[in-house]
């Protein structure tokens, strides 16, 4: 048995998520008692900032914690950092955001910093029964953030659709955790690994990883699992929005990584696991894409156009190569991190200015606010992989990962590279409606009576931040690259 | 060693200061600094060495997980005349938007600027992937300048044009990644001795992947539906840098990657795709007689001008493939001058519909002096540029397949008809409105941005042996690629085989 003291000595790996726990939990206190609730922003970012510095401490721990429970390893460490990131940019978004009541500013913030906290947990579970804990974590605190505008329909709507949805998955992903536990007699992925490696795989694990690929699948907008997310989008306060697109939608990402490079390699189905994958993904990307094209307010097409990212993403799995599939995957979700991050600063702004989302308010973007309409165009190009921007690179190692993954004569080889050219078209869709934003904001003249936009200094600074780091994973890309292939899971 | 890195990087930050200027910086010191600007670009980039001989400069960009990436430029025989096309034709560009452009002009300069780093990027990449980056960049500006710039249809046409282009650069995108893999390196000139090797059905898909791209740019009938509209639509300056350098970003590709990566693939493909190429001559030329719409008109003369290109690319003898080199700088040089001439007639007129005009000869007597002049270098009179080209091309092609020529030779007639004509119904007759009488002809500024095209058309015209000495050995050494890489009259086109057989004779004699 663990002692006690060695558990204490454990708790420093934790250091950046029991920070914004404790954060959480003060804040929500303090909006209790002192019912101030913007002067909790400096907190809030204070808090995200904290944990943000801590976790790129080089604390990392190979063995498993916390019983087995916990493993935090560099790959957690990895997304820790990047979500403490999307929290610090979240919260400076939200700042300016002339929605959200002001009284409620310290619920708002205290339950957005605990959802940050529950997608570092997320990261770094290893056990079924934490990842469970952590998901719905993580998943009761959206639910909340989705409905936070309590006066607005949409808003209360979202949430609505966003719970029973989740719950459903939820619900079928338990199913799928409790035949696996069934199969291998186990909680412990490593365990499970173990006990797959030398026995026959019947239906039972089959069915078993099915069903939690619909739990995961929920969390990070994959078809058939992402009927919430228009809705969810559309509805949220905007700032929740990206946080959902970006957060959310890494957390999912992340536990889909481990237990894939954990679970899937012990698994003799594993080159038809992949190919059910890769459909999959194909699919998620192109209904994303294609009903994108027609939508016209922003935060909806935006909302597929996640569908449609975390599709390519997708791709990145279905070539279980350790050495190309993770740090492919990770690098895109740092470049979506900011591309998309920087979008839904745009949104806000406009929102701010004009009252509602469509694109149509976006018309002559270029005459009333050159910075917005030329940082917009940045955001949209990078989103669309066009050189030489984040997307671009993210884009370009997804690509090279299926290329390889084909050509090294990996399993299901074949069909990598009718991904490679899904991929391909489906590009091409999206820079169609990403588009048809840039034609709005250059192109079309503004209607009378539209103001020009005012930028305040939180998300001018959200705006920038996003901007250069957009350019920066383009133009320079090394130091990323070294990051990330650094921060890959160990292989098994 | 420094001399490629500037070519490219200081039309960027040109560019960039442009856009970051103040909006309270004056509209005369945004058009000073761009004409200083893109002046001094184009004097710099006669410090390139003209002889052809190989320049290169080669800095590490990235890598991770065995790829790697140098940021690498080489300029060359192939290059170095079409990058100096660019600059020049962007000193014109700046030149004539100076007068005219009066909307956004910060932003319409950076446009131009962009566009100039982003060709002449793409003509010195030395390196694949950082060829697909400028390849891609040139797109940006261009989208810009038809959307925001352009006549009524504008929208349309900038969509159209950035989806075409975009379609074909993805799958090229794709060819290139497979070929990295393939071979282990993203260099031109190493690639150019590995590819080869490769077997036949790769080289056959990679050698699709690249041309789709490539024909889409040219472009090569079915694929050229974008470029009328795009023409049309676009401001003078853009169709300028369009058919003056951009659709030759297409041609340059054909002959630095298609045929020396995959001489098997192109001399499997050739046959079809000069009967395409052909077709696009013809087929241009009888569109382009049926417009009534001035720039249409020279749009569609491109299509047909560049059949010349493609036909003299894939075709495996040195005159043919130096005729479609030369004709590719030729056609950069008349039509760009046609479309300035267009452009200069529009400003004045405000029409492009050729009905509406005529008569102009009378009150423009110096634009209609210089819209002959262009018109007939682009009909291919002798002593002008446009001769050298076409009958080179057509001299070779002969050796080749002489059914093929006699198609393409009657492009060059059909090409003097609608040219004539449209000089006719233009400048010629009575004038269709009584206030043509009181324009105002072109000029120190015009004519000076006119005299920059007309004294290259005559030079070539006259006397083409610096230039053609240039691109013969360019030519000679795709001739060599393609000979060693096939054991004559294996698998090459029947016409070649004939044509070595011709040869043998010969020297047996």
């Amino acid at each position: 048995m663990v002692g006690a003291s060695e558990l204490w000595q454990q708790m420093r790996y934790l250091m950046p998520e029991g920070l914004l726990l404790c954060a959480g939990l003060v804040i929500l206190l303090f909006d209790l008692v002192v019912k101030k609730g913007r002067s909790l922003y400096p907190l809030a970012m204070l808090a995200t900032a904290g944990a943000a510095a801590l976790a790129l401490l080089p604390l990392e721990s190979s063995e498993p914690l916390f019983f087995g429970m916990i493993q935090s390893d560099a790959f957690a460490r990895y997304f820790k950092v990047f979500s403490a990131l999307a929290g610090f940019l979240v919260v400076l978004m939200s700042m300016d955001y002339k929605p959200l009541p002001a009284r409620f500013v310290g619920e708002y913030l205290g339950i957005l910093v605990l959802a940050l906290a529950a997608i570092m947990l997320l990261a770094e579970s290893t056990n079924l029964l934490m990842i469970f804990l952590s998901l719905e974590f993580l998943s009761l605190s959206s639910y909340i953030l989705v409905g936070f505008l309590r006066n607005d329909k949409k808003s209360k709507e979202a949430s609505l659709k966003y719970f029973l949805f989740g719950a459903m998955c939820t619900a079928v992903m338990l199913y799928g955790f409790a035949l696996l536990y069934g199969a291998s007699g186990s909680l412990d992925l490593p365990a499970i690994k173990a006990a797959f490696a030398n026995r026959q795989n019947t239906p039972l694990t089959c069915l078993a990883m099915l069903f939690i690929l619909a739990g995961f699948g929920f969390k990070v907008a994959m078809v058939p699992f992402h009927a919430w997310v228009p809705d969810a989008y559309e509805g949220a306060p905007t700032p929740i929005t990206a946080f959902l697109s970006v957060g959310s939608k890494a957390g999912g990402f992340a536990v889909l990584l481990r237990v894939f490079f954990t679970v899937f390699p012990g698994l003799d189905y594993h080159p038809y696991w992949l190919a059910v994958v890769g459909v999959l993904a194909v699919f998620t990307m192109t209904v994303g894409n294609v009903i994108a094209c027609s939508q016209d307010n922003l935060k909806r097409l935006l909302g597929y156009s996640s569908i449609a990212q975390a599709g390519y993403v997708l791709l990145g799995f279905v070539v279980m190569d350790g050495r190309f599939t993770q740090p492919a995957v990770m690098i895109y979700l740092l470049a979506y991190l900011f591309m998309n991050l920087g979008a839904f600063v745009v949104v806000i702004v406009i929102a701010n200015t004009t009252g509602q989302e469509e694109i149509d308010d976006l018309a002559g973007l270029s005459e009333r606010s050159p910075l917005l309409a030329w940082s917009m165009f940045i955001f949209l190009l990078s989103l669309a992989g066009v050189p030489p921007l984040g997307g671009w690179i993210g884009k370009y190692y997804i690509f090279a990962t299926l290329v390889k993954g084909y050509l090294e004569g990996l399993s299901g080889g074949n069909l990598m590279l009718w991904f490679a050219v899904a991929l391909a078209v489906n590009s091409v869709i999206a820079a169609y409606y990403y588009f048809r934003i840039v034609k709005a904001m250059f192109f079309e003249h503004a209607r009378e009576r539209m103001a020009r936009p005012v930028v305040g200094g939180p998300l001018l600074t959200a705006l920038y931040v996003s901007l250069i780091l957009t350019f920066a994973v383009g133009l320079w890309p090394q130091p990323f690259l070294n990051w990330v292939s650094r921060m890959a899971l160990p292989l098994l | 060693m420094y001399l490629l890195p500037i070519l490219v990087f200081v039309p960027l930050l040109v560019a960039v200061l442009l856009l970051l200027a103040p909006r309270s910086t004056s509209p005369n010191l945004v058009r000073m600094v761009a004409l200083v600007a893109s002046g001094l670009i184009a004097l710099w980039s006669l410090g390139l060495p003209l002889s052809g001989a190989r320049v290169d400069y080669s800095i590490p960009w990235f890598s991770a997980w065995s790829w790697s990436v140098n940021f690498s430029l080489v300029a060359d025989g192939l290059s170095t005349p079409l990058i100096l096309l660019t600059t020049i034709l962007n000193f014109n560009c700046v030149l004539y938007s100076v007068g005219v452009i009066r909307k956004s002009e910060p932003a319409y300069y950076f446009c131009l600027f962009l566009l100039e780093a982003g060709i002449v990027g793409t003509f010195l990449a030395g390196d694949l992937f950082v060829f697909y980056v400028f390849w891609e960049m040139m797109l940006i500006p261009l989208y810009f300048i038809i959307g925001i710039w352009g006549s009524e249809q504008r929208i349309y046409a900038a969509v159209k044009f950035f989806l075409f282009t975009l379609a074909g650069s993805i799958f090229m995108l794709l060819a290139i990644i497979v070929l990295y893999n393939q071979t282990g390196t993203f260099d031109v000139a190493a690639l150019a001795a590995l590819a080869p090797r490769l077997d036949p059905v790769t080289q056959k898909w990679l050698f699709w992947g690249f041309f789709v791209a490539f024909a889409i740019k040219v472009p090569l009938f079915p694929l050229h539906t974008w470029l009328p509209d795009a023409h049309t639509q676009a401001p003078t300056a853009g169709s300028i840098m369009l058919a003056g350098v951009l659709l030759k970003t297409g041609a340059y590709g054909i002959l630095r990657f298609c045929i020396p990566f995959f001489p098997a693939a192109a001399a499997e493909a050739a046959g079809f795709i000069n009967t395409l190429a052909v077709i696009a001559i013809i087929y241009g030329a009888l569109l382009a007689f049926a417009q009534k719409d001035l720039k249409r008109l020279i749009a569609y003369s491109s299509v047909s001008h560049m059949g010349f290109v493609i036909l003299g690319c894939f075709t495996w003898n040195v005159p043919a493939i130096s005729g479609g080199i030369m004709q590719i700088i030729n056609h950069g040089i008349s039509t760009s001058g046609l479309f300035l001439c267009a452009g200069l007639i529009y400003d004045r007129t405000h029409t492009r519909q050729m009905k509406e005009l005529g008569g102009l000869a009378d009150p423009l007597g110096r634009l209609t002096g210089f819209f002959a002049i262009m018109m007939l270098s682009s009909a291919g009179l002798p002593f002008l540029n446009g001769f050298v080209g076409e009958f080179l091309v057509l001299l070779g092609s002969w050796k080749n397949s002489v059914w093929l020529t006699v198609f393409a030779a009657t492009g060059v007639v059909l090409g003097a008809i609608y040219l004539l004509k449209m000089f006719q119904a233009g400048m010629l007759g009575k004038p269709a409105k009584s206030e043509y009488a009181k324009l105002r002809d072109i000029g120190l500024r015009e004519s000076l941005a006119l005299m920059l095209l007309v004294i290259p058309a005559f030079w070539i015209g006259i006397y083409p042996k610096p230039v053609l000495s240039v691109v013969e050995r360019e030519a000679a050494k795709i001739e060599k690629t393609m000979s060693t890489a096939l054991p004559s009259g294996t698998s090459m086109i029947e016409g070649r085989a004939l044509w070595a057989v011709a040869d043998e004779r010969d020297v047996q004699d």
